[in-house]
């Protein structure tokens, strides 16, 4: 009991005890005042007169030990408060930075000391959790979005470009089929036109047929005569050809008997005398091949120059049939080129009457066809417009999902 | 080839010289018609090495091998021509027997001695030494030729071919 | 010439023909076949192509040639003396006589005195060069 001044270090020490009233309870006034300021929360106006014995002094002792209990009770409880304010401080500060900063990654860690606030941390905890998972699958949606929405585009964009050509083909088709419509009417109505035309050329081409096939007629004359040169000539050769070889043998002969004479005149003369009418005789004989050789040499000189000849007619002979070849060739050629016209002519000349009737046909048909290509046309140029539309819509997509990438970069997970 | 065609010469006197007529260095010579055996073709020749210019070959005739004698390079004249009418005259010379070529063959003449004339000094190539005399007749100017002696000289290599 | 005549070689130097006795001839090589004195040019020509050679029983030489055509056995009757006019005119003494072939007379070369001839002065008497007494 006399260490009531130890209790409460800090604090104002509590009332002193008057010391003139020790043995005196404390009075009801100060007693109600204390009790009074207790009640009030004026701990610090708690002031008890505490006597030295008697009952008084218990109450005082008591009321000083409440007070003083109440006095830690409630410094705990502060205690207890400024913790909890920390953990939950933390906690707003790990909020705060996840929304501000979008830092998702790492754990929530945070410093708590008392286990009562498990639970909020954990609640946090679970909090970021799925904030990140969630941001992820976002993530991969908007990248899966925005490559569906550039297919599309791509799609949108090919399938506008190919209506653009085809509508562009199919227009040119068009155009055509307009244009041979118009033609066809023409030819109809040229068709009187062509026939006059046609009659006139006619009679002028049979003209010129007559005259190529009178030149083709002198052509294969002077062929005809050219051939029958040549044959002359052939014969005229070989038999000239015969003669210089039989010349040639008798040139031989004649040789040899000049020989055989000389020897003989030889030994005539080495028989003197008897031999006399042998030399004669030799001399004659070399007398008469010398005749021969002589007449061989003019037959010889006369062959060369009939070779000579010969050769020059069979070169104009050649000449010739080489021309005539040639004249040959160049009729057929012109035949045939008048053959052609006169064929067309003809054609010409019975398909006027014809393209009347065909013309009508046609144009009946080309008409049919320009139908069928309008209604083509129109189609494409429909799904023209569609592509577009999709090429518009496809484009807006992709926009889409650009921002909504943009956006989910801001939290990181990683 | 052979020349003439007149009438044939008429063997007659014994004054009358009987030559062997033919054609080369660019005349007509003649020698002694008794060393005249023969009148042939020449074959094909066949060379012989080492052998002189005025031998241009060796050829067969009827089995024998006769020596062909081409006067003209024995005078440093332009060869004989040796073509498939070339003729020689096969004679006996001395102790040789050659087929002397020519360029064609006159044949037997009849020169009357009294009217063989002295050779002259100068002769084509240098032939001069070997002629015994000229003489003329109907076809003209002829030479007469020492055969023997001459184709002994070419044998002893003295004429500078 | 006594007895049967001895097998000839025969060969071609340019474009003439001979022969020789097959005796001389040690043996036919061809052409640079081995370090030995070799004619060439000779009064038999000389060579165009000279594919082989003929190496000379008992010389130290081979003679150079263009072909060889074979072995003939000659009949006696082929075998000819050279015209006297042509052996008294001929400058050299390797050519011994005539060999008709097929008819046609063939030069029959001494080969040993052919190449014999050349080798003193290193040069062959040309065809046709005559020499001056």
């Amino acid at each position: 009991m006399r260490e009531s001044r130890e209790l409460n270090p800090r604090r104002r020490p509590a009332a002193k005890p008057r010391r003139g009233a020790a043995s005196r309870a404390p009075d009801h006034a100060s007693l109600v005042a204390a009790l009074q300021a207790l009640g009030e929360g004026r701990y610090a106006d708690v002031r008890l007169d505490m006597p030295e014995r008697g009952p008084g002094r218990e109450v005082a002792l008591a009321l000083q030990a409440a007070v003083e209990r109440v006095q830690a009770d409630l410094a705990a409880q502060a205690r207890y408060a400024d913790v909890v304010r920390e953990g939950v401080s933390e906690a707003i500060d790990a909020l705060v930075k996840l929304v501000v900063q979008g830092d998702l990654s790492g754990d929530l860690r945070l410093s708590v000391g008392d286990a009562s606030l498990a639970p909020l941390v954990s609640g946090i905890g679970q909090i970021v959790h799925t904030l990140k998972r969630f941001v992820t699958e976002m993530r991969e949606a908007a990248l899966r979005l925005a490559s569906s929405s550039e297919q599309v585009l791509a799609a949108a964009t090919h399938s506008e470009r190919s209506t653009t050509q085809q509508a562009g083909a199919i227009h040119e088709t068009t155009a055509t089929m307009e244009e041979l419509k118009g033609a066809s009417q023409q030819i109809a109505e040229n068709a009187q036109m062509v026939a006059t035309i046609a009659q006139r050329a006619l009679s002028q081409t049979h003209q010129g047929e007559s005259s190529i096939k009178s030149f083709m007629e002198s052509m294969e004359k002077v062929r005809h005569n050219a051939t029958e040169v040549d044959d002359a000539i052939g014969k005229l050769s070989r038999r000239v050809e015969r003669i210089g070889t039989v010349v040639e043998v008798i040139d031989e002969i004649a040789d040899r008997s000049d020989l055989l004479a000389l020897n003989a005149a030889l030994e005539g003369a080495k028989a003197g005398e008897a031999g006399r009418g042998f030399s004669i005789v030799a001399a004659e004989m070399r007398r008469l091949a010398e005749n021969v050789m002589e007449s061989t040499k003019e037959i010889k000189n006369l062959i060369t120059e009939i070779r000579e000849a010969t050769h020059a007619a069979k070169e104009a002979s050649d000449g010739n049939k080489r021309m005539a070849a040639e004249g040959e060739q160049l009729g057929a050629a012109a035949m045939g080129q008048v053959g052609g016209i006169l064929s067309g002519i003809q054609e010409t000349s019975d398909a006027s009457r014809v393209i009347h009737l065909a013309t009508q046909q046609q144009r009946t048909a080309t008409e049919q066809v320009v139908q069928s290509m309008g209604e083509i046309e129109e189609v494409t140029r429909q799904a023209q417009s569609g592509s577009k539309q999709a090429t518009a819509a496809a484009a807006e997509l992709s926009k889409l999902a650009e921002r909504l990438a943009e956006l989910v970069k801001r939290f990181k997970v990683d | 080839m052979s020349e003439g065609r007149d009438e044939p010469d008429i063997p007659s006197g014994a004054s009358d010289a009987q030559l062997f007529c033919l054609r080369l260095l660019g005349g007509r010579y003649a020698f002694e018609a008794s060393l005249v055996a023969e009148v042939v073709r020449l074959g094909p020749l066949t060379r012989l090495p080492a052998a002189p210019p005025f031998l241009p070959g060796v050829f067969s005739h009827r089995g024998e091998i006769l020596a062909v004698l081409d006067v003209n390079q024995l005078f440093g004249m332009r060869p004989l021509p040796l073509g498939a009418a070339a003729r020689a005259a096969v004679v006996r010379a001395g102790p040789w027997k050659v087929a002397v070529l020519a360029e064609a063959i006159e044949g037997l003449v009849e020169i009357d001695r009294a009217a063989l004339q002295p050779p002259p000094a100068e002769a084509p190539g240098g032939a001069a030494e070997f002629l015994t005399g000229v003489a003329r007749d109907r076809r003209g100017e002829l030479a007469v030729l020492d055969l023997p002696r001459l184709v002994d000289a070419a044998r002893a290599r003295r004429i500078a071919a | 010439m006594t007895g049967a005549p001895p097998p000839l070689l025969i060969f071609q130097v340019g474009p003439s023909r001979f022969a020789a006795d097959a005796a001389d001839v040690e043996r036919i090589d061809p052409a640079r076949a081995g370090p030995r004195d070799l004619v060439e040019a000779s009064c038999l020509g000389a060579p165009s192509a000279a594919r082989c050679e003929l190496v000379v029983r008992g010389a130290a030489s081979a003679l150079a040639v263009d072909l060889v055509l074979g072995i003939r056995e000659p009949a006696p009757d082929d075998l000819r003396a050279l015209p006297e006019l042509a052996a008294a005119c001929l400058a050299s003494s390797a050519v011994r006589g005539l060999v008709l072939l097929d008819g046609t007379p063939t030069p029959v070369i001494d080969l040993p005195t052919l190449v014999c001839e050349l080798r003193p002065a290193g040069s062959a008497p040309e065809p046709g060069e005559p020499h001056h007494a």
